[in-house]
């Protein structure tokens, strides 16, 4: 319960303070286009990250939310948590 | 055709400039273009900039790592991440126009089972029977079961011991070296029993599953299933590797443990591994002493689980740092290929059986050398005074002792008490619970030491015996309490 409501409060926190969208508000089945990696809050990770092909200009397709987010990127599978989702901004493709 | 001229990258017109201003300072001779050094040096590459230090006048040197430590510092983001975003600009400009993307394939019974196992309504109950037929069927019953029982009682007991026994007496007048080599702790007897008949089975098993669960790409989708379930432990879903591991020989868990993301998350899973997880051969042996007794089998496991969430979340909330982030790829599901299957699991054993047996010989020599010089009675006697905290016969002392040398060597001396009939059920589950929560073996600690450091390895070996006495104090005064003798 602690968890939940911890990751509910800064969702809340994070829609308010900074409208964009991030890979963690997709719906499944959403397509976007990653505008921008959260390169502060990622600190250590981002290179691993880009590493996995997670960059500006990358086309996802969210697959599922639980238990953590699935997205898919060209041929790759990637499961990635709701708190690295939050740090992906997203541009939504139709 | 006529020659291509070279690519022109994207980059942002500052950075571009940024790397010209280096390549002017550049005067030694590389292997490749003073472009493309410069580009090295700006992403913070080791390598590059150990090379510029050593080939270049210091007057340049030091005005290359001026401009790299300021375009740095006045970077809002860091120039890797401008650098990769250009190119994956210029390589979507490329394609674009160029690549076709045809309709996806029709999914085949591989792509259906793969989505499956990543959702929890189907993939919590195939999590389940995976662990249950890969560790407790095929590792508990069939390796630590039938095959013990066949490879150790008839094979060891009724043919090799007596034989080896007799012809050792027969060589041998003197009793010294004849207890070196057989009867109750020889080299023979006892060391190469334990590795070859009882370890050896179990062992070759686990890592037979695992190579399976291995390449068929099923433990990504492990760690994407439990990584909720381990942000309570301050660990993510990729933990679950080292763990997995350290069901078959906790000093390889401990050695994964390096493939975390950060040193707060190395720490709980590498005392996490040292306490709550039993290896292979502990758990093979554990499964078939208590699978006569279905209580105690239940309360050891709910213990042994009760204990690793408590010093886990204890973990996650005292360590300092931030919590994990959780990233991995999903390959999709595969058939193992059973030539690279049998090829691991016969590499991992052959490397097991190497490591394994010398010890378990020296075990013998150091048991036989305590017990002809008396020392290792007095030690003996100090461990029966724990024992007996724990309510249990003074003889499981040695056990515990027998324990740091390896830990599955303390799990099998308890198999031989069983074998006396010495334990009550009472007694055999906290043995049990004690024996598995127990110091780590000799490697282990040894690997510990590698990986952390002689003071913290330390540290985290002292806690574990402390909680492993206290949680055995604790469970065997509820047993009482609640009545079971």
């Amino acid at each position: 319960m602690g968890v939940l409501s911890c990751y509910k409060k800064k969702r809340g926190r994070n829609l308010s303070s900074d409208t964009a969208l991030t890979a963690a508000h997709l719906r499944p089945g959403d397509k976007a286009m990653i505008i921008a990696l959260d390169t502060t809050a990622l600190g250590q990770h981002a290179n691993k990250l880009m590493a996995l092909g997670l960059l500006p200009g990358a086309e996802i397709r969210l697959e599922q939310r639980f238990p953590t987010l699935v997205l898919k990127l060209g041929q790759t599978t990637l499961a990635v948590d709701e708190a690295v989702g939050q740090l992906l901004k997203v541009k939504p493709k139709t | 055709m006529s020659t291509q001229p070279p690519l022109e990258l994207p980059y942002p017109k500052w950075l571009t400039a940024r790397v010209a201003e280096i390549a002017r300072y550049i005067q030694g001779r590389y292997s490749f273009s003073r472009r493309c050094i410069a580009l090295l040096a700006l992403a913070g590459d080791e390598d590059a900039l150990q090379l510029l230090q050593q080939r270049e006048h210091p007057t340049n040197w030091e005005s290359i790592r001026a401009i790299v430590n300021e375009t740095r510092r006045s970077c809002p983001q860091p120039v890797t991440y401008i650098m990769a975003a250009s190119r994956q600009k210029a390589a979507a400009a490329l394609l674009d126009g160029v690549l076709q993307t045809h309709r996806p394939q029709p999914e085949t019974w591989l792509d259906v089972l793969g989505r499956l196992t990543m959702q929890p309504p189907a993939g919590i109950p195939i999590l389940i029977l995976v662990l249950y037929f890969a560790l407790y069927r095929f590792v508990g019953v069939l390796g630590a079961g039938t095959l013990v029982d066949y490879i150790e009682g008839t094979i060891f007991q009724t043919y090799l011991n007596p034989w080896f026994t007799d012809l050792v007496c027969q060589l041998v007048p003197w009793p010294l070296i004849q207890d070196l080599l057989v009867h109750e702790y020889g080299i023979i007897t006892l060391g190469l029993r334990y590795a070859i008949a009882i370890i050896l089975p179990i062992v070759g098993c686990f890592f037979l599953a695992f190579s399976l669960i291995e390449d068929s790409g099923y433990l990504p989708r492990l760690a994407l299933l439990t990584d909720r379930a381990f942000k309570f432990l301050g660990l993510s879903g990729r933990a679950i590797i080292p763990f997995t591991l350290g069901l078959g020989c906790t000093t390889v868990g401990t050695l994964v443990t390096r493939t975390l993301e950060t040193a707060r998350e190395r720490v709980i899973a590498t005392m996490l591994l040292a306490l709550a997880i039993p290896c292979s051969a502990q758990l093979g042996l554990i499964l078939s002493l208590l699978s006569g007794n279905r209580t105690a089998l239940i309360i050891w496991a709910g213990f042994v689980l009760l204990v690793f969430v408590l010093v886990g979340s204890l973990l996650a909330r005292i360590l300092p740092g931030e919590g994990p982030l959780f990233y991995l790829e999903v390959p999709p599901l595969r058939i193992p290929q059973l030539e690279n299957v049998l090829t691991k699991t016969i590499t991992r054993m052959q490397w097991y059986f190497f490591e394994v047996v010398p010890l378990f010989v020296l075990a013998s020599v150091v048991i036989w050398l305590g017990t002809h010089t008396g020392l290792f009675k007095s030690v003996a006697a100090r461990s029966e005074f724990l024992a007996v905290c724990l309510g249990l016969p003074a003889e499981v002392g040695a056990v515990f002792l027998l324990g740091f040398f390896r830990r599955d060597y303390g799990a099998a001396g308890l198999y031989d008490l069983i074998a006396q009939g010495l334990l009550s059920t009472r007694q055999l589950t906290v043995a049990a619970v004690a024996l598995t929560l127990f110091v780590p073996c000799l490697a282990q600690f040894a690997v510990m030491v590698k990986e952390h450091g002689f003071y913290t390895a330390f540290a985290m070996a002292a806690f574990t015996v402390l909680c492993a006495f206290s949680a055995g104090v604790c469970l065997n005064r509820v047993l009482i309490l609640l009545g079971l003798v």
